[in-house]
């Protein structure tokens, strides 16, 4: 391992992986090491992700640009949560919103937690998430999650936005920055004696050496799966969704700030608001249905015509790779791995994977003592955001195509049966997960209690004595007082131009 | 078993309830028990005759006037009109080497507690971090900045006080009640009907006789003293707190209240509530929209009531030196005895308010008690089963309330700060420190966080105030080392003064409410003269 300090990175693929790791880069080391990003013109990029998590603002900070620069020029719109329908069959519980916790949050959090206890135990009480969260509020008067001056509350929230305009935009930054860019498709790919990559061979045969390279080439992970051939570890033995068809549609007059994931048949549709479009979309398992019924379901959902819109099919290889850091090279995006969009994790795991390795290798040096905490933690961090995507189908109580029936037919990883069965023993699952865990437990709790996953029994529900019910009347004042003076969606975007 | 069943069926799903005594305390409680559930099916009635009000200002808290509201549309009208004023923070003077506060609790005080917890226990080991308890409060914003505590918009709950002309409340509460159904016999009583058990069954006026099912005596203790209803018999509070007799804090404490007129309110602080040390105890100086109302708390044994004139006199001249002259005609001394009983609950008489317990007037708390015991009240009887373990288990908790208030007043005295004198030195003897307040002091003192025995359900001062307690009456050590995240520590202490800040505009500042009642008026005007 050669433990010398970087001078000269390639970053291989020109998506929105290798732009948004490009300007990171840049911006982190500024003029100390050369950048050089190869894009082939030949090869289209996928534009994985116009989701996100609230880590992605943290992306955002660290580039030091400010939302009225790069949202209005990526159609970006906020987001306050995924709203949930039709993935529980059990009344009252066919829709539930997974929501951005924030500050606000944190007066009924106890109230919420107790109830979802409570209703465990056999007792009848309220304990739907929408009901405790200022997020859903927010989410179904389509309100910004921008805090108004009087009530100046940290909010957590994330953003939508066209991942190819994004590319475009971190381009131009990045650029700017010293990043130079070459238009070229890789041939050849040239390694060392000890399994390090040395240099890439483009089609004109151009030869370009560096010391560190950055696999952001997509599905292809030219350089880490194909070139260092590190093993892939696949999840479709519990994830079964393999494809996807998308369509854009017209916005609505009223932008929503959320996305919305609506059970089909096998599989579920997204819709995602921009300020220009609709992106709407339908991850299913091909294993069940066929690209054209998925289009044609797709249409009928969205209520459009054979003809209306075009349709884009993709096919998606769930899983990934067993290191995401292998020698002198990082794999982001799509090259790295690729869990099912339903929790909008895949520009998580890039902007998460660019933001350790930078802290890591912040001087440019690294020890195989950092590699293999890198991937300690990617690994970690893939476990957990599949486990939560994982228990999304465990827990879903549909019955009405073998698909549903399908996705609940496996063995769950160790840590999502203990969960399970904590959780249905009526026991702490907070105490289970760990804080730094993407989707903190509280998540967790609103996911279960979303789809109604309680124990159920043939004995009457007992009632709760009228003092010890949380007074859902002044909690659902709480939320409307708060929620009133956030700003309308449409004006807090118009304020950004 | 057979004598639990025999009681039990004395619980009645409906029945007759009085209430003795028509203090405002007995008043409120009758409006409080009329809008419960147990209102819809028991018939109600107060019986006493009105007597002067002890202290000129009431002041409620707020479950209490949240209930008013509830019960009457009009009732913040009725508190503009008699120009009501709030508290939502208490500043005591010279307790301690510093001035310190211990503001009213708001819902978004929760969020900064972690923090202060945190900051003050880093202080307690010893590190030098500068900070103030009070920053972490909302009520202390809102007092600080001179803004009243009401806003029909902001989402978190805020503890106030409000305090409002006695006889004025009075007479509002008498209206009040006989628009809600409940009879009044503005009688004195002249005898009762006991059944050989001890239940009372009727209560004769000179005009009638009152069948009683359940009965709840407000009458204060001086009020019903050639009366024969006595619930129990009364604990000795100094050999509760002090196991010493000559701990006279409150024995036989005197009460003299002053209302200055002439003395302006303060219009940076207006809702602040002081309680200034003095020789020989403590006045209390509560807002007014016309000026401060002075109550001046002193031990009768040590101090003559001329005495304390002449020092209540001198300390409201202190506090505006633009008064030259007092009318201290207007001054009243009554006896303040702090006590409270053994039993609350026996047979089917319920001793509450003065009947039952009178506390030290720090912080109001009294009424907070009030209103959340006959809460509990009301709760153990509509759920229709009031045995005698029920009362007993209900007395020993509401007992534990009182006396945990009493805990925290007993903490005060303690650790007050005063020297060469033996009205304050007296009660500094931490070997009488009570059996409640030990475990606190353990925790306080070797750097652990704060917790109350979270099983006692009924606790008057959270966690939270103990923090504002003890660091206002400087308990910590001496800071010898500098600690390394200081500037984290500064930026959070920063934050939440911007989100409070930010939140306080939420509220409105004296002039802004002025302009809208003048706003109000000339538009009510204009509508007049068309």
């Amino acid at each position: 391992m050669n433990s010398s300090k970087i001078k000269k990175i390639v970053i291989v693929g020109g998506g929105t992986a290798g732009w948004m790791c490009a300007s990171l880069m840049a911006k982190q080391w500024q003029q100390q090491v050369e950048i050089i990003l190869i894009e082939s013109d030949s090869i289209g990029t996928i534009g994985v992700g116009e989701g996100t998590t609230p880590t992605i603002k943290h992306f955002f900070e660290r580039l030091n640009i400010s939302e009225q620069e790069w949202m209005p020029q990526c159609s970006a719109t906020y987001k306050t949560g995924i709203q949930f329908d039709g993935w529980s069959s059990i009344e009252n519980y066919e829709s539930y919103f997974h929501p951005f916790y924030s500050p606000l949050d944190n007066t009924y959090q106890h109230e919420f937690k107790q109830n979802c206890f409570l209703k465990r135990k056999g007792i009848d009480v309220q304990a739907h998430p929408d009901k405790f969260i200022v997020a859903a509020e927010l989410g179904k008067h389509h309100k910004a999650p921008i805090s108004p001056e009087n009530l100046p509350f940290k909010m957590t929230y994330a953003y939508h936005f066209d991942a190819g305009l994004l590319a475009k935009f971190l381009k131009t930054k990045a650029q700017a920055w010293g990043v130079k860019h070459l238009i070229g498709t890789i041939e050849q790919v040239g390694k060392t004696t000890d399994n390090n990559l040395s240099h890439v061979i483009l089609a004109g045969g151009e030869k370009i050496n560096a010391d560190f390279f950055v696999d952001c080439s997509g599905f292809t992970s030219l350089l880490l799966g194909k070139t260092l051939e590190v093993p892939y570890l696949s999840f479709s033995d519990t994830l079964l969704n393999d494809a996807a068809v998308t369509i854009r549609t017209t916005i609505s007059e009223s932008i929503p700030c959320v996305t919305t994931s609506t059970a089909l048949s096998c599989g579920w549709a997204w819709q995602i608001p921009l300020t220009n479009r609709f992106g709407n979309g339908y991850v299913y398992s091909s294993k069940h249905i066929s690209d054209a019924d998925a289009e044609k379901e797709l249409r009928a959902h969205l209520g459009l015509a054979a003809d209306e819109g075009e349709a884009n099919h993709l096919k998606m290889r769930v899983g990934r790779f067993s290191k995401g850091w292998q020698n002198n090279c990082l794999a982001i995006g799509l090259a790295q791995g690729f869990i099912e969009p339903l929790e909008a994790t895949a520009l998580h795991f890039v902007s998460q994977s660019i933001i350790d390795f930078v802290d890591l290798a912040d001087s440019l040096v690294f020890q195989t003592a950092d590699i293999e905490a890198y991937n300690k933690k990617l690994t970690t961090r893939y476990n957990a955001v599949k486990d939560y995507i994982e228990l999304h189908y465990l827990t879903n109580s549909r019955n009405d195509t073998p698909y549903w029936q399908a996705t609940r037919s496996h063995k769950p990883s160790a840590a999502v049966i203990n969960i399970l069965q904590t959780w249905y023993a009526g026991e702490d699952i907070f105490e289970q997960i760990n804080a730094s865990h993407l989707f903190e437990a509280i998540s967790w709790q609103a996911m279960l209690a979303g789809v109604g996953a309680f124990p159920t029994s043939d004995k009457k529900p007992e009632v709760l004595p009228p003092n010890l019910k949380v007074d859902m009347d002044k909690l659902k004042r709480y939320i409307d007082k708060t929620c009133q003076y956030f700003p309308h969606h449409n004006q807090a975007l118009s304020e950004l131009k | 078993m057979i004598s639990n069943q025999k009681t039990e069926q004395q619980a009645k799903p409906n029945g007759n309830l009085a209430i003795l005594g028509l203090s405002v305390d007995a008043l409120l409680a009758a409006l409080h028990l009329k809008h419960s559930a147990l209102g819809q099916t028991w018939q109600i009635s107060v019986i006493g005759e009105l007597s002067p009000n002890k202290v000129s200002l009431t002041s409620l808290c707020k479950d209490q006037l949240d209930l008013l509201r509830e019960l009457d549309s009009q009732f913040d009208n009725f508190l503009r009109k008699t120009k009501a004023s709030y508290t939502t923070t208490n500043k005591f003077i010279g307790w301690s080497e510093q001035d310190f506060y211990i503001p009213q609790q708001s819902g978004l005080d929760i969020f900064h507690q972690p923090t202060l917890f945190e900051i003050s226990k880093l202080r307690r080991q010893g590190y030098n971090i500068a900070f103030q308890t009070e920053a972490f409060y909302f009520g202390q914003v809102l007092a600080e900045q001179g803004r009243f505590p009401l806003s029909e918009k902001f989402p978190f709950d805020l503890d106030y006080h409000c305090h409002i002309d006695s006889k004025k409340l009075q007479h509002y509460l008498l209206t009040l009640l006989t628009g809600h159904n409940i009879t009044l016999y503005k009688e004195q009583p002249i005898a009762v009907n006991n059944d050989d058990k001890g239940n009372v069954t009727a209560i004769k006026t000179p005009s009638c006789t009152i069948n009683i099912d359940l009965l709840i005596n407000l009458n204060s203790k001086t009020e019903h003293s050639n009366f024969s209803i006595e619930t129990s018999a009364q604990i000795k509070l100094n050999n509760i707190r002090t196991n010493n007799a000559k701990l006279v804090i409150a024995t036989k404490h005197q009460h003299v209240h002053h209302d200055s007129e002439q003395v302006s309110a303060n219009q940076n602080s207006p809702h602040q509530t002081s309680v200034i040390a003095l020789s020989n105890g403590y006045a209390i100086k509560t807002p007014s929209e016309e000026g401060f109302v002075f109550h001046y708390y002193f031990n009768d044994s040590r101090l003559s009531k001329v005495q304390a004139e002449t020092e209540l006199t001198a300390l409201i001249k202190t506090h505006n030196s633009a008064v030259n002259t007092l009318e201290v005609s207007a001054a009243v001394c009554c006896p303040h005895e702090v006590y409270i009983s053994q039993t609350m609950w026996k047979n089917n008489v319920i001793a509450l308010g003065d009947s039952y317990s009178q506390l030290e007037p720090l912080n109001h708390c009294q009424n907070y008690l009030s209103f959340h015991t006959l809460t509990k009240i009301i709760e153990v009887i509509d759920a229709n089963a009031v045995s005698e373990e029920v009362k007993k288990q209900f007395n020993q908790v509401i007992q534990f309330a009182y006396l945990d208030a009493l805990t925290f007043y007993n903490a005060l005295y303690l650790f007050n700060g005063k020297q060469g004198n033996d009205y304050w030195n007296t009660p500094q003897d931490q070997s009488l420190a009570p059996q409640l307040l030990l475990p606190v002091i353990q925790q306080w003192f070797s750097g652990q966080d704060i917790q109350l025995d979270a099983r006692k359900v009924f606790h008057v001062y959270h966690e939270v105030t103990w923090y504002s307690l003890f660091s206002g009456l400087n308990l910590s050590p001496p800071a010898h080392k500098n600690y390394e995240n200081i500037e984290q520590i500064n930026d959070d202490i920063a934050q939440i003064s911007a989100l409070m800040a930010g939140c306080a505009l939420n509220f409105p500042t004296a002039a802004a409410l002025i302009n809208t009642l003048v706003t109000d008026a000339k538009s009510s005007l204009g509508n007049n003269d068309e």
